[in-house]
Protein backbone atom coordinates (compact mmCIF):
# COMPACT_ATOMS: atom_id res chain seq x y z
CA UNK A 1 0.00 0.00 0.00
CA UNK A 2 1.21 3.50 -0.76
CA UNK A 3 1.15 6.20 1.90
CA UNK A 4 -1.82 7.82 0.14
CA UNK A 5 -3.70 4.53 0.15
CA UNK A 6 -2.98 4.07 3.84
CA UNK A 7 -4.12 7.63 4.56
CA UNK A 8 -7.35 6.97 2.64
CA UNK A 9 -7.92 3.72 4.54
CA UNK A 10 -7.31 5.47 7.87
CA UNK A 11 -9.79 8.22 6.95
CA UNK A 12 -12.36 5.57 6.01
CA UNK A 13 -11.90 3.88 9.40
CA UNK A 14 -12.36 7.18 11.23
CA UNK A 15 -15.41 8.18 9.19
CA UNK A 16 -17.07 4.75 9.36
CA UNK A 17 -16.50 4.21 13.07
CA UNK A 18 -17.09 7.68 14.46
CA UNK A 19 -19.29 9.44 11.90
CA UNK A 20 -16.64 12.08 11.31
CA UNK A 21 -16.54 14.38 8.30
CA UNK A 22 -13.70 13.31 6.00
CA UNK A 23 -13.01 16.99 5.26
CA UNK A 24 -12.07 17.51 8.91
CA UNK A 25 -9.35 14.86 8.77
CA UNK A 26 -5.92 16.09 7.70
CA UNK A 27 -2.51 14.61 8.30
CA UNK A 28 -1.74 16.97 11.15
CA UNK A 29 -5.16 16.55 12.78
CA UNK A 30 -4.90 15.37 16.37
CA UNK A 31 -7.03 12.35 17.23
CA UNK A 32 -7.90 13.23 20.79
CA UNK A 33 -8.09 17.01 20.79
CA UNK A 34 -9.38 17.94 17.34
CA UNK A 35 -11.39 14.81 16.49
CA UNK A 36 -12.52 14.45 20.10
CA UNK A 37 -11.76 10.74 20.21
CA UNK A 38 -10.88 9.00 23.46
CA UNK A 39 -8.89 5.97 24.53
CA UNK A 40 -11.92 3.68 24.11
CA UNK A 41 -12.29 4.90 20.53
CA UNK A 42 -8.58 4.19 20.08
CA UNK A 43 -9.21 0.52 20.81
CA UNK A 44 -11.76 0.44 17.97
CA UNK A 45 -9.26 2.17 15.67
CA UNK A 46 -6.46 -0.28 16.34
CA UNK A 47 -8.75 -3.30 16.04
CA UNK A 48 -9.72 -1.94 12.61
CA UNK A 49 -6.04 -1.41 11.76
CA UNK A 50 -5.36 -5.01 12.72
CA UNK A 51 -7.84 -6.03 10.05
CA UNK A 52 -6.10 -3.67 7.60
CA UNK A 53 -2.56 -4.90 8.25
CA UNK A 54 -3.32 -8.50 9.18
CA UNK A 55 -1.13 -8.05 12.22
CA UNK A 56 -1.72 -7.39 15.93
CA UNK A 57 -0.80 -3.74 16.52
CA UNK A 58 2.02 -3.10 18.94
CA UNK A 59 0.27 -1.73 22.08
CA UNK A 60 3.26 0.30 23.24
CA UNK A 61 3.68 2.04 19.89
CA UNK A 62 -0.08 2.51 19.62
CA UNK A 63 -0.14 4.44 22.89
CA UNK A 64 2.27 7.01 21.42
CA UNK A 65 0.11 7.85 18.37
CA UNK A 66 -1.43 11.32 18.57
CA UNK A 67 -2.11 12.52 14.99
CA UNK A 68 -3.49 11.09 11.75
CA UNK A 69 -0.01 11.27 10.20
CA UNK A 70 1.38 9.28 13.11
CA UNK A 71 -1.40 6.75 12.60
CA UNK A 72 -0.45 6.44 8.93
CA UNK A 73 3.21 6.03 9.86
CA UNK A 74 2.19 3.41 12.41
CA UNK A 75 0.42 1.41 9.69
CA UNK A 76 3.41 1.79 7.36
CA UNK A 77 5.66 0.38 10.05
CA UNK A 78 3.27 -2.49 10.79
CA UNK A 79 3.16 -3.42 7.10
CA UNK A 80 6.96 -3.18 6.86
CA UNK A 81 7.34 -5.39 9.95
CA UNK A 82 4.93 -7.89 8.45
CA UNK A 83 6.82 -7.93 5.15
CA UNK A 84 10.07 -8.44 7.06
CA UNK A 85 8.57 -11.40 8.87
CA UNK A 86 8.89 -9.82 12.30
CA UNK A 87 6.88 -11.62 14.97
CA UNK A 88 3.76 -9.97 16.30
CA UNK A 89 4.19 -8.09 19.58
CA UNK A 90 3.11 -9.71 22.81
CA UNK A 91 -0.40 -9.11 24.03
CA UNK A 92 -0.67 -6.19 26.43
CA UNK A 93 -2.27 -7.76 29.50
CA UNK A 94 -4.32 -5.75 31.99
CA UNK A 95 -2.13 -6.92 34.84
CA UNK A 96 1.08 -5.71 33.21
CA UNK B 1 -10.87 -30.53 16.63
CA UNK B 2 -7.84 -30.68 18.87
CA UNK B 3 -6.58 -33.76 20.63
CA UNK B 4 -7.70 -32.32 23.96
CA UNK B 5 -11.23 -31.92 22.74
CA UNK B 6 -11.38 -35.49 21.54
CA UNK B 7 -11.11 -36.50 25.19
CA UNK B 8 -14.21 -34.57 26.16
CA UNK B 9 -17.17 -36.43 27.54
CA UNK B 10 -20.63 -35.04 28.27
CA UNK B 11 -20.11 -35.79 31.93
CA UNK B 12 -17.83 -32.81 32.55
CA UNK B 13 -19.42 -30.28 30.22
CA UNK B 14 -22.96 -29.33 31.09
CA UNK B 15 -23.80 -28.31 27.56
CA UNK B 16 -22.50 -31.61 26.21
CA UNK B 17 -22.01 -31.77 22.47
CA UNK B 18 -23.34 -28.24 22.03
CA UNK B 19 -20.47 -26.94 24.16
CA UNK B 20 -18.01 -28.80 22.01
CA UNK B 21 -19.54 -27.20 18.93
CA UNK B 22 -18.88 -23.78 20.43
CA UNK B 23 -15.22 -24.51 21.08
CA UNK B 24 -12.70 -23.19 18.64
CA UNK B 25 -9.22 -24.42 17.89
CA UNK B 26 -6.60 -24.05 20.56
CA UNK B 27 -8.87 -24.25 23.60
CA UNK B 28 -8.44 -26.91 26.25
CA UNK B 29 -11.14 -27.96 28.66
CA UNK B 30 -10.76 -26.85 32.27
CA UNK B 31 -11.15 -28.88 35.42
CA UNK B 32 -14.12 -27.68 37.53
CA UNK B 33 -11.82 -26.50 40.34
CA UNK B 34 -9.91 -24.23 37.94
CA UNK B 35 -13.20 -22.83 36.70
CA UNK B 36 -14.19 -22.14 40.29
CA UNK B 37 -10.93 -20.32 40.98
CA UNK B 38 -11.49 -18.09 37.95
CA UNK B 39 -15.02 -17.27 39.10
CA UNK B 40 -13.66 -16.35 42.54
CA UNK B 41 -11.13 -13.93 41.02
CA UNK B 42 -13.86 -12.23 39.00
CA UNK B 43 -15.59 -9.34 40.80
CA UNK B 44 -19.14 -10.54 40.08
CA UNK B 45 -21.15 -11.86 42.99
CA UNK B 46 -24.67 -13.23 43.42
CA UNK B 47 -27.19 -12.22 42.14
CA UNK B 48 -25.13 -10.63 39.37
CA UNK B 49 -23.25 -13.78 38.39
CA UNK B 50 -24.43 -14.61 34.86
CA UNK B 51 -22.00 -17.40 34.01
CA UNK B 52 -21.93 -20.72 35.83
CA UNK B 53 -18.61 -22.13 34.75
CA UNK B 54 -15.59 -21.57 32.59
CA UNK B 55 -15.53 -24.57 30.28
CA UNK B 56 -12.39 -24.08 28.23
CA UNK B 57 -9.48 -21.75 27.85
CA UNK B 58 -6.91 -21.02 25.17
CA UNK B 59 -4.53 -18.29 24.07
CA UNK B 60 -6.66 -15.15 24.17
CA UNK B 61 -9.95 -17.05 24.20
CA UNK B 62 -12.38 -18.57 26.62
CA UNK B 63 -15.62 -20.53 26.60
CA UNK B 64 -18.12 -20.05 29.42
CA UNK B 65 -21.53 -21.52 30.16
CA UNK B 66 -24.66 -19.89 31.47
CA UNK B 67 -27.67 -21.88 32.67
CA UNK B 68 -31.01 -20.12 32.70
CA UNK B 69 -32.82 -20.78 35.97
CA UNK B 70 -35.91 -19.23 37.53
CA UNK B 71 -33.80 -17.50 40.20
CA UNK B 72 -31.99 -15.38 37.58
CA UNK B 73 -32.23 -11.71 38.52
CA UNK B 74 -33.65 -10.87 35.07
CA UNK B 75 -36.12 -13.79 35.00
CA UNK B 76 -39.55 -12.46 34.00
CA UNK B 77 -42.60 -14.20 32.51
CA UNK B 78 -40.83 -17.52 32.15
CA UNK B 79 -37.61 -16.36 30.51
CA UNK B 80 -34.67 -13.98 30.72
CA UNK B 81 -34.55 -10.94 28.47
CA UNK B 82 -31.98 -11.03 25.69
CA UNK B 83 -30.41 -7.89 27.15
CA UNK B 84 -28.65 -10.30 29.52
CA UNK B 85 -26.55 -11.40 26.56
CA UNK B 86 -24.40 -8.30 26.80
CA UNK B 87 -23.66 -9.04 30.45
CA UNK B 88 -22.86 -12.68 29.62
CA UNK B 89 -20.40 -11.33 27.05
CA UNK B 90 -18.89 -8.99 29.65
CA UNK B 91 -18.57 -11.70 32.28
CA UNK B 92 -16.97 -14.06 29.77
CA UNK B 93 -14.45 -11.33 29.03
CA UNK B 94 -13.88 -10.99 32.76
CA UNK B 95 -13.31 -14.74 32.98
CA UNK B 96 -10.60 -14.53 30.35
CA UNK B 97 -8.86 -11.70 32.15
CA UNK B 98 -9.25 -13.44 35.52
CA UNK B 99 -7.70 -16.59 34.07
CA UNK B 100 -4.57 -14.55 33.47
CA UNK B 101 -4.34 -13.92 37.19
CA UNK B 102 -4.61 -17.56 38.29
CA UNK B 103 -0.97 -17.78 39.38
CA UNK B 104 -1.51 -15.22 42.14
CA UNK B 105 -3.40 -16.83 45.05
CA UNK B 106 -4.49 -13.40 46.29
CA UNK B 107 -5.48 -12.03 42.91
CA UNK B 108 -8.63 -9.98 42.55
CA UNK B 109 -9.74 -7.87 39.65
CA UNK B 110 -12.08 -5.01 38.92
CA UNK B 111 -13.51 -3.94 35.63
CA UNK B 112 -16.36 -2.43 33.70
CA UNK B 113 -18.18 -2.85 30.43
CA UNK B 114 -17.60 0.26 28.34
CA UNK B 115 -19.66 -0.46 25.26
CA UNK B 116 -20.74 -2.90 22.60
CA UNK B 117 -20.05 -2.86 18.87
CA UNK B 118 -21.87 -4.60 16.00
CA UNK B 119 -24.17 -6.45 18.34
CA UNK B 120 -26.65 -8.87 16.76
CA UNK B 121 -28.94 -11.44 18.31
CA UNK B 122 -31.59 -13.75 16.91
CA UNK B 123 -33.54 -14.48 20.10
CA UNK B 124 -35.86 -12.29 22.16
CA UNK B 125 -35.27 -14.22 25.37
CA UNK B 126 -32.99 -16.79 26.95
CA UNK B 127 -35.09 -19.85 27.68
CA UNK B 128 -35.59 -21.40 31.09
CA UNK B 129 -33.66 -24.65 31.44
CA UNK B 130 -31.38 -23.97 28.49
CA UNK B 131 -27.60 -23.80 28.75
CA UNK B 132 -25.90 -21.13 26.68
CA UNK B 133 -22.23 -21.11 25.74
CA UNK B 134 -20.34 -17.89 25.26
CA UNK B 135 -17.04 -17.79 23.40
CA UNK B 136 -14.99 -14.63 23.93
CA UNK B 137 -11.89 -13.96 21.87
CA UNK B 138 -9.47 -11.17 22.64
CA UNK B 139 -9.34 -8.77 19.69
CA UNK B 140 -6.75 -6.32 20.95
CA UNK B 141 -5.97 -4.20 23.95
CA UNK B 142 -3.63 -1.63 25.40
CA UNK B 143 -3.17 -1.21 29.11
CA UNK B 144 -6.44 -1.75 30.92
CA UNK B 145 -8.58 -1.35 27.77
CA UNK B 146 -9.52 -4.35 25.66
CA UNK B 147 -11.92 -5.36 22.93
CA UNK B 148 -13.25 -8.91 22.72
CA UNK B 149 -15.26 -10.60 20.01
CA UNK B 150 -18.05 -12.62 21.62
CA UNK B 151 -20.54 -15.18 20.35
CA UNK B 152 -23.35 -16.96 22.19
CA UNK B 153 -24.48 -20.45 21.30
CA UNK B 154 -27.46 -22.60 22.28
CA UNK B 155 -27.91 -26.20 21.19
CA UNK B 156 -24.92 -25.77 18.92
CA UNK B 157 -26.41 -22.78 17.08
CA UNK B 158 -25.13 -19.22 17.21
CA UNK B 159 -27.80 -16.95 18.71
CA UNK B 160 -25.88 -13.71 19.28
CA UNK B 161 -22.58 -12.08 18.48
CA UNK B 162 -20.80 -8.80 18.84
CA UNK B 163 -17.73 -7.04 20.15
CA UNK B 164 -17.47 -5.47 23.58
CA UNK B 165 -15.03 -2.95 24.95
CA UNK B 166 -14.03 -3.39 28.57
CA UNK B 167 -11.68 -1.90 31.10
CA UNK B 168 -10.09 -4.20 33.63
CA UNK B 169 -7.62 -3.21 36.27
CA UNK B 170 -6.50 -6.73 37.05
CA UNK B 171 -4.30 -8.06 39.79
CA UNK B 172 -5.43 -6.08 42.82
CA UNK B 173 -3.90 -7.83 45.83
CA UNK B 174 -6.12 -8.32 48.83
CA UNK B 175 -3.30 -8.55 51.33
Amino acid sequence: MTRDEIFSAVVDILVDNFELDANDIKGETTLYEELDLDSIDAVDIFVALRDLTGRRPDPEKAKAVRTVDELVAFVEQELADKAAGKPEPATDRPSE
Amino acid sequence: MTEELSKVSDTNVAGGSSSIAALSDGMALLEPEISQKILQIMPHRTPMVFIDRVVALGEGRVLCESEIRDDHILFRNGAVSAVAIVEIFAQSAAALIAAGLLKDPNARMAGALLGARNLFWSVETLELGKTYQCRAVDNWGAGALRQLECELFCDGESVAKGAINVVATGDIPTG
